[in-house]
């Protein structure tokens, strides 16, 4: 069977794996947006504090993703649960560092103009320093996305869904029928998957983003 | 907020003294002032003199350790910060003009903080606009970085405007632009100022733009101390001691001359004017750019032109119109 009759013939399989791939890093994508934008508020303005967040989530980088996800295994068991919380763990650095860098990156001038004009501090948080700083948060929770869909591929060894269980069966039975088929389908969907949440945060940035932020 | 029906209100600083935790000289130290309603006051000061933060107690920026702050006669510590900053003018050096935001939605900043209708709001930002010499077809949808330093600037002076306020604070406005920009600025916030007469505050380190713009100047050292607070031309005259001396620097009588109008000088009289050859002067224009037509044209007389009225302006005319200043002044003074 060639690679393309393999595809054609379980196409059903393959676009499950595929949709439940792409489910599991945007739960996981929410709540650690929710999450890393909500630390960074919180401390932004507290280098000791933002210090620690970013110290944590960096250390939760540093743990090999078989590793944590197999000492899960006792915690959490198997499935969708370990799976959603390790890949929330792995994003949150990006959205926490680049939280903190883009609301401090704001220029105090611009603060001040508008306190001065008798904007509340939340006001000028809400309506001026997080839409100056959103450009690069969003660029974080995109470093992010990338990051985990292919963290999330090694999730099947905790009988995780998504395409890491076609990768991971086709290797394991390497040499008989359709072994390098299904692992090539699995990567290729990976691959695809993270293509596509690209262009959507392109879009998303264009429309989230103020212009006034791109001119010139 | 302030009763701005009788034309403007003043502002009296009493007592006012911001000390800071673990500094042993406070950063602003006891300064009682009185800013007449209408007029423009100049702070002026060396660096860390302490006269942006004796600025920044009045919109409460920073708030004062002790002292009174009262404008029109309200007690300025007793308003809740934010409604007091939207009915006070402020204007930074950085401007810091939003960004993210068109030029009409900066302008509209303050007048949306006080719920006005989306048509009023757009009505007074094409006023204010035209008003600081910028067309409001042209600039209203632009955004902050679309335009030059200046430009800038004088959005950041119609922002400050918006909504009207009787009472201003510039700190540096024009400090940052090119000369030829700032004197541009300059003249225009001066035109705008006659009309307006807002109560002003203005900080700048620059004494040549204190004398241009002042009605009146506070010369300041170290602390916030007052060193002299008087009219820019007693302060050239006669320098309350030799630190106002030393900030006028060199030439006290030649910016004093830039302090008085073509019109305003002591003609000789009934001098006939020549027919031609000797250079004009406009009316409106200072003694010191009459003597500066003096001194390229070779000559020791010009022609003032005002309207329809020909007058024939020496050298000598020059210096009895500043040295019967000078008298004034000193007569003033004692």
């Amino acid at each position: 069977m060639t690679f393309t009759e393999y595809v054609q013939s379980r196409s059903d399989e393959l676009t499950q794996a595929f949709g439940q791939h792409a489910l599991v890093v945007a739960a996981s994508m929410a709540i650690a947006t929710v999450l890393g934008v909500g630390i960074g508020l919180i401390t932004w303005r507290r280098p000791r504090l933002s210090g620690l967040a970013i110290g944590m989530s960096s250390g939760f980088l540093t743990i090999p993703s078989f590793a944590l996800l197999g000492l899960l295994i006792p915690v959490l068991g198997l499935g969708w649960t370990p799976t959603v919380f390790a890949l929330t763990l792995y994003s949150l650095l990006p959205i926490i560092r680049n939280t903190v860098v883009g609301l401090r990156g704001v220029d105090a001038a611009i603060v001040e103009a508008g306190r001065g004009m008798g904007m509340s501090s939340f006001r000028v948080l809400w309506r001026v320093q997080l839409p100056l700083a959103w450009p690069l948060i969003l660029t974080g929770i995109r470093v992010s996305t990338q990051m985990i869909i292919g963290i999330a591929a090694i999730a099947s060894y905790v009988a995780g869904p998504g395409l890491g269980n076609q990768i991971l069966d086709g290797l394991s039975r390497l040499g008989s029928a359709n072994s390098l088929n299904e692992a090539l389908a699995g990567t290729l969907g990976v691959v695809i998957l993270a293509l596509l949440c690209d262009l959507f945060f392109l879009i998303v940035r264009r429309l989230t983003s103020s212009r006034g932020l791109r001119v010139r | 907020m302030f009763d701005n029906s009788d034309g403007g209100v003043g502002i009296e600083l009493r007592e006012l003294t911001k000390r800071y935790p673990g500094q042993s000289a406070p950063a602003v130290d006891n300064i009682s002032l009185d800013v007449p309603a209408g007029e423009l006051v100049v702070f002026v000061g060396p660096s860390g003199c302490g006269k942006t933060t004796t600025m920044k107690m009045i919109n409460r920026l920073i708030e004062p350790t002790s002292g009174s702050i009262h404008i029109g006669g309200e007690d300025v510590l007793k308003m809740r910060p934010d409604e007091l900053r939207r009915h006070v003018g402020y204007v930074i050096q950085q401007i810091g003009l939003f960004p993210h935001l068109t030029i009409a939605q900066n302008i509209g900043v303050v007048p949306k903080l006080l719920g006005w209708s989306k048509t009023k709001i757009t009505d007074r930002v094409d006023e204010l606009l035209g008003l600081v010499g910028l067309d409001a077809a042209q600039f209203r949808s632009r955004y902050p970085r679309q335009l030059s330093g200046g430009q800038q600037q004088r959005v950041g002076v119609a922002r400050a405007l918006a909504a009207d306020p009787p009472v201003m604070l510039m700190d540096e406005p024009f400090g940052a632009t090119d000369p030829i920009t700032r004197e541009h600025l300059q003249n225009e916030f001066l035109r705008l100022q006659r009309e307006l007469r807002k109560t002003i505050i203005f900080v700048t380190h620059d004494f040549e733009e204190a004398i241009k713009l002042g009605d009146w100047i506070a010369v300041l050292r170290d602390g916030s101390h007052i060193a002299q607070y008087d009219r820019p031309a007693r302060i050239l005259g006669a320098p309350a001691d030799d630190y106002v001396a030393g900030f006028i620097g060199a030439a006290a009588t030649l910016k004093r001359l830039a302090l008085i109008a073509v019109d305003d000088a002591r003609f000789a009289g009934d001098a006939p004017v020549p027919a031609n050859g000797l250079p004009e002067i406009d009316g409106a224009a200072t003694l010191r750019e009459a003597l500066d037509a003096m001194v390229a044209g070779g000559t020791e007389e010009v022609v003032a032109v005002s309207g329809d009225m020909r007058r024939l302006l020496t050298y000598h005319d020059v210096c009895r119109t500043v040295q019967s200043e000078g008298q004034e002044v000193e007569h003033s003074v004692r």
